[in-house]
């Protein structure tokens, strides 16, 4: 046995891995046993399992519908979820450090008043934009302010939020819609690159962006040590206060993003802006599967999550299914999602007896115990 | 959704010169308890330490956010500083619990009337009971209410029908008498369904067109990926009829938003919304609108409170609805400038 | 395991160090050497001041008085962070693991290994595969039987997961481990199963401080035993030649013991 050099520095470095390999038989590949095999299968339905209802769903519009799968009409899903899509990410790493914003459809309404107020007192289109922006991320960084350092409930503040937000916009903009902007802000919301709305590139960006923070960087699973175990995070040294607060100024900036992009869409600074869009938000994430409790989740399962809710909306009126039924297939989603979360904590548990029971009879180190 | 959906049927009706409602004796600084004559009026409420001196009254109508609130509840304040009256307003975006709590401390604080726009008859009705109860006058607004005391309403039906004609009238000329017609819906308030149903009716006796595609929307914002969505189900849709008109601006973008031209397009819808107007007024995508005297409906919103009290007519007034169009002039004009 | 080191400074010294809270003396001058290669058991009863010294050793609390120093060199340990730069590891009670991360997230975790290459290192990407091999290189090493690095820690048993937190403190090879009662939560058998561990620890040369109530545990696997009472050391001797009753008395202050049932061996 290799005695290890203890006066090595402080870290695992370079030279652990450059050392020469050991003897292909010293290279033990552990085959995976059953229970680890039965754990990653529900780790990959747990991803995977919306995109397979998500395909399956398309296969069948496609089949009732030849007009489902026209280049136009996927054009036409992606851009109604692009909005939702954009607020869709840091909403989803909230979630998985275990806060939440139900103030976004609020936020978006709030700051595309101030948009459209900036422009009727006179101002450009370019410092319009601006303020917008810092409205959201200001409104943003003041909730996640409360929540992270202050300790409020995330619920309370944000619903809060939903109420106060909306309150102002309407106050401010006497419930006037200003409109009639300039036909480059128009091509934010209507123009087109490459015959596709430009909308559903920005969305494309910030999920990139998502992606890499999720999964490449130290972002996703420290927001995932915040939501499963705030107290051993904080042990490690992970800054569990600060970084939700972040995530709660770009939920805000993406909601002002979300609440330009449809003012460029209706050309008019309406009141009717985001109404109820935390409720889309939220069903489009936890149908990806991000556990509300925290910890857990994936964002290609909210980029499934999200797809679905648009094709789902977007295939019912193809159909021409009536009103009432659109209005309980969405609500049954949202079900489903809810259902699909209880199912995984309960697969989990299961894993973790079987994990006890073959712990009882497994010795940790190889060996016996006349040590 | 509730909030947007219910919120926007302001309608108003009356866009006529009846003069009849400011030529009723105003009656400010009656002391209550004294309206001669009239079996019909209610005990007065109590007196208690919220109303004015000639009254208080209680409007309680949907979400105020609603662009058309504004001339509404201006002529409602107009009227109510002409007949000595405070005037109270619910906040309540839409939700009808909220409204009817509200109401339900107005009551408590002996309010001369309330006028109740019931975004639901059932619950609306139990409340005006125990107002009626507590000697409030109470009138309904849009929707008559089971036991009330008066109503200020709409022809929806006569609306509908009138714009039924127009549409069929420029349907016969532009399209050759065949159109494929989008129908954004609230098929759960009676107005929604009166609207599109009167206005359906007379299309489809007019015309040969035939209805592509129904979904539920009533905001600019519902409207819009609405109608994008039915353009995908049929992009030779061209008439689209909104049951609420701030809808007809989100159906409009979406009709720019895929390149179509607005010459072969009629997009039309009820309330007579600022945005709307506006729309037709330009000339463009949206060819007319079902619109109601929004000012004239929120003076009747204190009157008719007034003439019940007072035991004058008229108890229940019906506002009608006047379709105006690119060439509509002055009428059109009157309109916008009564959101100022 | 021999017990004898020749070399000349201690890996880890604690001099002399006090620390109160408010009115209460936690500590009141304890000194005490740990020495390369070494397992030192630091056994007291409630009150003696065993949390509070392992919280100075580990860098949650500063001590008052006194110093540490770390292979001769002192130290100020104003964190745990600093604690771990200066070559201390532990692990407490509470295994800060996060249990729907995988074993190998948790071992690194907020000490990711970034790359490969420089490109990706600078970019601050995160080197899944090279953090995965580095476990896997552990495993083989210490000769763990754990289940594959990406399991998630929520599907281990308490034993599995006391052996990841160990395991962790031993992958960043530091100076000294520091064990605060890691067999607390346990039942019989995944007690053996952390001990040997521990055993087969000191076999790799990694220097260990185990903190426990525990007599028996504390005889099964150290070489010299600290009794600490009251927030003092009261004694400080080889485990070889210790009995149980020998422990028991400096702990309570007692100079007769009798364990309920038998005599203490």
């Amino acid at each position: 046995m290799r005695r290890m050099d203890v006066n090595r520095r402080s870290s695992p470095g370079q030279p652990d891995r450059t050392e020469p390999p050991g003897p292909p038989d010293a290279r033990r590949r552990r085959s995976a046993t059953p229970a680890e095999q039965r754990r990653r299968v529900v780790t990959w339905a747990q991803q995977n399992g919306v995109l397979f209802a998500l395909l399956a769903m398309c296969a069948y519009f496609a089949s009732q519908s030849d007009r489902f799968l026209t280049r136009g009409n996927i054009n036409i899903i992606l851009l109604q979820v692009a909005v939702t899509g954009i607020i869709a990410v840091p909403a989803a790493m909230l979630i998985l450090a275990g806060y939440v914003d139900l103030s976004v459809g609020s936020v978006m309404v709030l700051s595309a008043i101030a948009f459209g107020q900036v422009i009727e007192g006179g101002g450009s289109e370019l410092v319009a934009v601006i303020v917008a922006l810092a409205v959201g991320a200001t409104w943003g960084l003041t909730s996640g302010f409360f929540i992270s350092y202050l300790g409020f409930s995330p619920i309370v503040v944000t619903l809060g939020g939903l109420a106060a937000a909306r309150g102002i916009a309407q106050v401010w903009s006497e419930a006037i819609t200003v409109s009639g902007f300039s036909d480059t802000f128009g091509e934010l919301g209507i123009g087109r690159w490459f015959d596709t709305p430009i909308p559903i590139f920005l969305t494309g960006g910030v999920f990139l962006l998502g992606f890499y923070a999720w999964n490449q960087s130290t972002t996703g699973r420290h927001l995932a040590a915040i939501g499963s175990d705030e107290v051993a995070a904080r042990a490690v040294g992970i800054r569990t206060k600060r970084m939700p607060m972040i995530v709660y100024g770009l939920s805000g900036l993406a909601a002002a993003i979300g609440g330009l992009i449809v003012t460029s869409q209706l050309d008019g600074a309406s009141m009717s802006i985001g109404q109820g869009e935390e409720l889309t938000v939220l069903t489009a994430v936890l149908l990806g599967g991000v556990s509300f409790k925290g910890g857990r989740g994936s964002l290609m399962g909210v980029l499934s999550g999200l797809l679905f809710l648009g094709a789902l909306r977007n295939g019912l009126i193809l159909l021409g299914v009536g009103t009432f039924w659109q209005q309980v297939a969405i609500g049954a989603a949202l079900f489903f999602a809810a259902a699909l979360d209880v199912l995984y904590q309960r697969l989990e548990r299961l894993a973790l007896e079987k994990a006890v029971d073959d712990d009882e009879s497994t010795d940790l180190t190889g060996v016996t115990d006349d040590d | 959704m509730a909030a947007g959906a219910a919120g926007v049927l302001a309608l108003a009706a009356c866009g006529d010169d009846e003069k009849s409602s400011s030529t009723s004796p105003s009656t400010p600084g009656t002391t209550p308890g004294t309206t001669p004559g009239d079996t019909t009026a209610p005990t007065q409420a109590p007196a208690t330490t919220a109303a004015a001196a000639g009254g208080t009254i209680g409007f309680a109508w949907t979400d105020t956010a609603i662009e058309v609130y504004k001339p509404l509840i201006s002529g409602a304040k107009e009227e109510a500083a002409a007949r000595g009256y405070k005037l109270l307003e619910s906040n309540n975006g839409g939700d009808v619990t909220k409204q009817l709590a509200d109401v339900s401390t107005w009551v408590g604080q002996g309010v001369t009337g309330v006028t109740i726009l019931p975004l639901d008859p059932a619950a609306t009705t139990n409340i005006a009971e125990e107002a009626t109860k507590a000697g409030v006058i109470v009138v309904g607004y849009s929707d008559k209410i089971e036991g009330a005391d008066g109503s200020t309403t709409f022809d929806h039906v006569q609306g509908g029908t009138a714009l039924g004609e127009h549409a069929s009238a420029w349907i016969n000329s532009n399209l050759g008498g065949s159109a494929k017609i989008g129908l954004l819906v609230i098929d759960e308030m009676q107005v929604g369904r009166e609207r599109i149903d009167s206005a359906m009716a007379v299309i489809e006796e007019m015309t040969t067109s035939e209805v592509v595609a129904r979904v539920k929307a009533v905001s600019a914002a519902e409207a819009l990926p609405a109608v994008q969505s039915m353009l995908q189900a049929d992009p030779d849709m061209n008439v689209v009829i909104c049951v609420a008109d701030d809808g007809c601006t989100g159906a409009a973008q979406a009709y720019k938003a895929a390149g179509i031209e607005p010459d072969g397009i009629y997009i039309a819808g009820f309330d007579g919304a600022l945005g709307a107007l506006n729309s037709v007024k330009e000339g463009g995508y949206v060819k007319a609108d079902a619109a109601l005297d929004l000012k004239e409906i929120g003076r009747s919103v204190v009157y008719v409170i007034d003439n019940i009290k007072n035991g004058v007519e008229p108890k229940d007034k019906l506002h009608p609805y006047v379709i105006v169009d690119a060439t509509s002039g002055q009428v059109l004009d009157d309109l916008i400038a009564s959101f100022d | 395991m021999t017990t004898e080191q020749v070399s000349a400074s201690p890996l880890l010294r604690v001099d002399n160090v006090k620390k109160r809270f408010g009115s209460t003396r936690a500590l009141s001058g304890v000194s005490f050497e740990l020495q390369r290669g070494e397992v030192l058991g630091i056994i007291g009863d409630n009150g003696a001041g065993k949390s509070t010294l392992v919280n100075i050793i580990a860098g949650v609390h500063r001590p008052d008085e006194g110093t540490i120093a770390v292979d001769g060199v002192e130290q100020q340990l104003g964190s745990p962070r600093e604690a771990q730069l200066a070559g201390i590891e532990t692990v407490f009670q509470y295994l800060s693991l996060i249990p729907t991360l995988s074993i190998t997230d948790n071992i690194f975790l907020n000490r990711e290994l970034f790359g490969p290459g420089r490109l990706l290192k600078a970019a601050r990407r995160v080197d899944r595969a090279g953090m995965r091999h580095m476990v896997e290189d552990a495993y083989e090493r210490l000769g763990l039987l754990l289940p594959a690095p990406d399991t998630k820690v929520v599907a281990l048993s308490g034993g599995q997961r006391q052996a990841v937190a160990i395991a962790r403190a031993v992958i960043w090879e530091r100076k000294v481990v520091v064990l605060d009662e890691p067999t607390a939560a346990l039942g019989v058998r995944q007690t053996e199963i952390v001990l040997s561990f521990i055993r087969r620890l000191k076999e790799h040369g990694v220097s260990v401080i185990v903190i426990t109530h525990n007599m028996e545990h504390v005889l099964a696997v150290s070489d010299r035993i600290v009794v600490l009472r009251l927030g003092r050391k009261v004694a400080d001797v080889q485990a070889l030649g210790t009995s149980g009753r020998d422990l028991v008395e400096k702990m309570t202050g007692a100079t007769h013991v009798t364990i309920e049932g038998r005599e203490p061996s």
